[in-house]
């Protein structure tokens, strides 16, 4: 009975818009079968894939260290602006996002952009830019650049459809969720030494059994 | 006194078996935002916790669009039986699946057997975490 117990889970979210790579990009990175709620397009979105997402992709990731494994939960959302709200849940208690975008598709941007915007609404987490279809780091940053100022640095080219490409990208943001923890864990240890100093506690009373 | 996952687990497991629900598949307790904390089900755990928040997410904005009030259940009736959904608190969802020897009746009886006896304890826990998911992160990622 019982989940694993001895593995750390980190949410990912993997956001952007229509047709960007999303459900693509989590079938490619997820050791097992991914949940898809994909329903038929119809109108307009049929002349583009015939298969949408309606609601979420779930896939894990597992990266396996002997003494603490690692477990990536992916949660893909819908593209379209209709679903939006689907990106607000998938976004609840996230550990860090990856916005999928389409590289050879700049109409697409800035739905990317608005997508991105929602995602930093709320408490900041690490992210990246997956530009999908792109082979080039640095027209991979150009793309970046264009959606938002700094988004260069964050960018990684990469094909949803190859592997290789989609776990660098996923095992990149695990490296800054943990670069963020170290930040916080650093940042509660020095707030801890305040308080052994008495620090912006009122002091105590030192009696003999203490130091 | 509940204080861990597996304390709220071993609380839940007790609870099911004192209202013994007929034809019951499994169950899971999982967060609002997808992570299951502890369960009993045939399959992967970690599937049913992100669908059954998805789709707890989608009753309540359904409910606030055309109904009104908070979502207390959701439920799903299949060929096979009924897998139900109930809020646990403001941050987590305890969901039942039976087959066809139980009904919907007798399914919302258990939840409120059981709901009420863990919302307390369960708020405020979270999944498992390694001591230093820093690290873990940081030699996995190598």
């Amino acid at each position: 009975m019982g989940a694993d117990v001895a593995v750390t889970t980190f949410k990912v979210v993997v956001a952007g818009p229509f047709a960007a790579g999303k459900t693509t990009f989590i079938s490619h990175l997820s050791d097992g079968p991914v949940v898809n709620t994909e329903a038929r397009a119809v109108g307009d979105e049929a002349d583009v894939k015939d298969l949408t997402t309606v609601s979420l992709d779930y896939g894990t990731l597992r990266v396996d260290d002997p003494t603490s494994p690692v477990e990536l939960l992916l949660f893909g959302t819908p593209g379209q602006e209709r679903f939006r709200f689907m990106v607000d849940v998938a976004a609840l208690g996230m550990d860090g996002f990856v916005l999928v975008v389409d590289g050879g598709d700049p109409a697409s941007w800035p739905d990317a952009v608005a997508i991105l915007d929602r995602l930093r609404a709320g408490p900041p987490v690490p992210w990246l830019i997956g530009v999908n279809r792109v082979a080039d780091p640095a027209a991979a940053r150009v793309v970046g650049e264009c959606l938002v100022a700094g988004g260069g640095e964050r960018s990684r080219p990469m094909a949803a459809t190859d592997r290789t490409s989609v776990v660098a990208v996923a095992l990149d943001l695990l490296l800054a969720i943990g670069e963020d923890l170290a930040e916080a864990e650093a940042e509660a240890e020095d707030l801890e030494d305040l308080d052994d100093m008495g620090g912006l506690e009122p002091r105590r009373e030192v009696g003999g059994a203490q130091r | 006194m509940v204080r861990s996952v597996e304390d709220a687990g071993a609380r839940i497991v007790r609870l099911l078996d004192e209202v013994d629900l007929a034809g019951m598949q499994g169950w899971v307790l999982s967060s609002l935002d997808g992570r299951a904390l502890v369960g009993d089900l045939g399959g992967e755990l970690g599937s049913a916790a992100a669908v059954v928040a998805s789709a707890h997410a989608l009753a309540a904005r359904t409910g606030e669009l055309l109904g009104s009030g908070e979502v207390l259940e959701a439920i799903v009736r299949t060929s096979d039986g009924i897998v139900a959904s109930y809020a646990v608190g403001d941050a987590a969802v305890l969901t039942l699946a039976v087959d066809d020897r139980s009904n919907l009746g007798q399914v919302g009886h258990a939840a409120r057997q059981v709901v009420p006896e863990i919302a307390g304890a369960v708020a405020g826990l979270r999944p498992p975490r390694a001591r230093s998911a820093r690290a873990a992160a940081r030699r996995a990622a190598r």
